[in-house]
């Protein structure tokens, strides 16, 4: 079923129907079809991920990747009302999270739906950009005292930055909770470079975290 | 994948024998495995030419060993060393070092006359073919002097490649050349490195060549900060 809805989707997708995708999108949450979750992770994650340009010149499809990824954005940052009205049925867990992409770091889709899956968990999550720059990272976390800083990479170079963060962090704050996630940590070592707390591969996990702690 | 270069417990101490002995590498094993496309980064000063010209055997280490496909190399003599480092491997630095009274063509051709070896019907076609394959058969006779910096450095890449080494450790090799040269530079290696299966460790400061990389090594005060594998 939720299969049919990912097809769907796509087919506005493909055809750059903005209209018609954020449309689609937003009915399918409204009319109670799939839940924020499944929408995140079944619908909008593999829109993206999966995407295949089948034209033959490059700079049509960096065109169409753009476009899409500005669609997906669209929704995600409609999707943030529902957000709202589910985290007024939970109790919230006094615990504040920062999200964010190392500099350099453009692609912040993934780290947009991981802080809205804090949301959903309860948390004040605090999405602060992509690019984000060492020394602001530091600052963002003296002033704002988060309990949790949340990395989202991608690119797998920016591992290299994401160790300084990480080794900064933890020498100067080590009592902010580093949870690390994205398609930079797929690579072979990569993890074992930075310091972190917890890496989450599914992000239904993420309610099972608290102040921390794995419960 | 077998390794083709192995350093073991590398340490370098400039200066041993004076007052200000001073180490800049410490304890450093690495391994590098046939085929693949290495960058090595990190701040200015950390010890990465120090790292390549040891794995080049242009300098030798206090101690550890280095070992070229598989051969341990602190033993040997020095003319059977300078024979297995002609023989696998090519070097291209930030300066390219061509003769600038002679053409592309004979720059490429140099290491043939210095080493007094017959430069045969094969050895100018080959010197003809890799001068094409970097993008200079307009201009390969033409004076090195007058060529671009782009042009001189691609005349450094043909003359690399003419022992067909099988690894090739370049030295900042687009460090003086601007940045859509240096994607065209990148290009041309990679492309070497699916071709001939050449091994390539590239020192860089530029992100955009160290991120296409299959492996960043990062340098740090003389060690191993990073290594990261795609
Ligand atoms: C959209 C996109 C872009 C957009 C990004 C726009 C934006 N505002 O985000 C733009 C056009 C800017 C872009 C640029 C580039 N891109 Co791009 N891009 C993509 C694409 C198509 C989708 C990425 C995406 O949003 N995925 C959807 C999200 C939701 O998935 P996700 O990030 O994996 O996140 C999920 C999980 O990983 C996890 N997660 C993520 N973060 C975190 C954090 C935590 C804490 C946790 C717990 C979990 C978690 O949760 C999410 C769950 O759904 C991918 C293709 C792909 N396979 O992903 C390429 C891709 C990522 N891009 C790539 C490249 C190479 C580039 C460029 C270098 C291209 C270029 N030459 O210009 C630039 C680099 C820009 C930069 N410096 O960062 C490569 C990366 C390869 C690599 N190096 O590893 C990919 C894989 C394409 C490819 N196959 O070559 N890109
Ligand atoms: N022949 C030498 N004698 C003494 N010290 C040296 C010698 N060569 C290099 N050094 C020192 O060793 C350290 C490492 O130098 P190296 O040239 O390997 O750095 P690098 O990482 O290549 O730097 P850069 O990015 O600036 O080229 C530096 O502190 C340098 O001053
Ligand atoms: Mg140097």
């Amino acid at each position: 079923m939720k299969k049919t809805y990912y097809n769907t989707f796509l087919k506005y997708l493909d055809d750059e129907n903005r209209d018609a995708s954020i449309d689609y999108a937003l009915q399918l949450i409204q009319e109670q079809k799939v839940t924020l979750e499944e929408m995140y992770l079944e619908i909008l994650t593999p829109s993206l991920t999966e995407f295949f340009c089948s034209n033959e010149d490059e700079e049509i499809c960096i065109w169409k990747e753009h476009e899409r990824t500005s669609i997906i954005r669209t929704i995600l940052e409609s999707l943030y009302v529902y957000v709202i009205h589910r985290k007024k049925q939970i109790p919230s867990k006094g615990k504040t999270v920062m999200v964010l992409c190392p500099s350099e770091e453009y692609h912040e889709i993934g780290a947009i739906i991981v802080s809205h899956f804090f949301a959903l968990s309860g948390y004040d999550a605090k999405y602060i950009g992509a690019n984000t720059p060492k020394n602001d990272i530091v600052s963002a976390v003296k002033a704002l005292k988060p309990d949790m800083l949340a990395l989202s990479v991608t690119n797998y170079y920016n591992i290299v930055v994401t160790k300084k963060i990480t080794e900064e962090i933890k020498s100067k704050y080590p009592d902010v909770k580093i949870i690390v996630g994205g398609q930079a940590f797929s690579h072979k070592d990569a993890l074992s470079q930075v310091q972190y707390d917890y890496h989450l591969s599914d992000l239904t996990t993420i309610a099972s975290l608290e102040g921390g702690k794995s419960i | 994948m077998p390794k083709i270069l192995e350093l073991k417990k590398i340490n370098k101490i400039y200066g041993e024998n004076t007052k200000v002995p001073t180490q800049v590498l410490f304890d450093i094993d690495l391994s590098f495995e046939e085929s693949s496309f290495n960058s090595i980064i990190g701040q200015s000063g950390s010890g990465k030419s120090t790292l390549l010209n040891i794995l080049g055997t242009l300098d030798k280490p206090s101690n550890g060993s280095v070992l070229i496909n598989q051969i341990e190399t602190s033993k040997m003599k020095k003319n059977q060393l300078s024979n297995l480092r002609n023989e696998t491997i090519g070097f291209i630095f930030q300066f390219h070092y061509l003769l600038p009274e002679f053409t592309a063509l004979e720059n490429v051709l140099m290491p043939y006359q210095i080493s007094k070896r017959p430069i045969t019907k094969e050895v100018l076609a080959r010197a003809n073919e890799l001068l094409d394959l970097v993008g200079l058969e307009k201009v390969k006779n033409n004076l090195s002097i007058n060529m671009s910096g782009g042009q001189q450095q691609r005349t450094a890449i043909a003359r690399s490649l003419m022992n067909q080494p099988k690894i090739i450790l370049a030295d900042e090799p687009t460090g003086n050349l601007d940045s859509d040269t240096t994607e065209q530079i990148y290009e041309l290696l990679r492309e070497i490195n699916k071709k001939y299966k050449t091994t390539f460790i590239i020192i860089t400061h530029d992100r955009h060549i160290a991120e296409k990389a299959d492996r960043i090594i990062e340098i740090k005060d003389g060690r191993i900060n990073l290594d990261i594998t795609k």
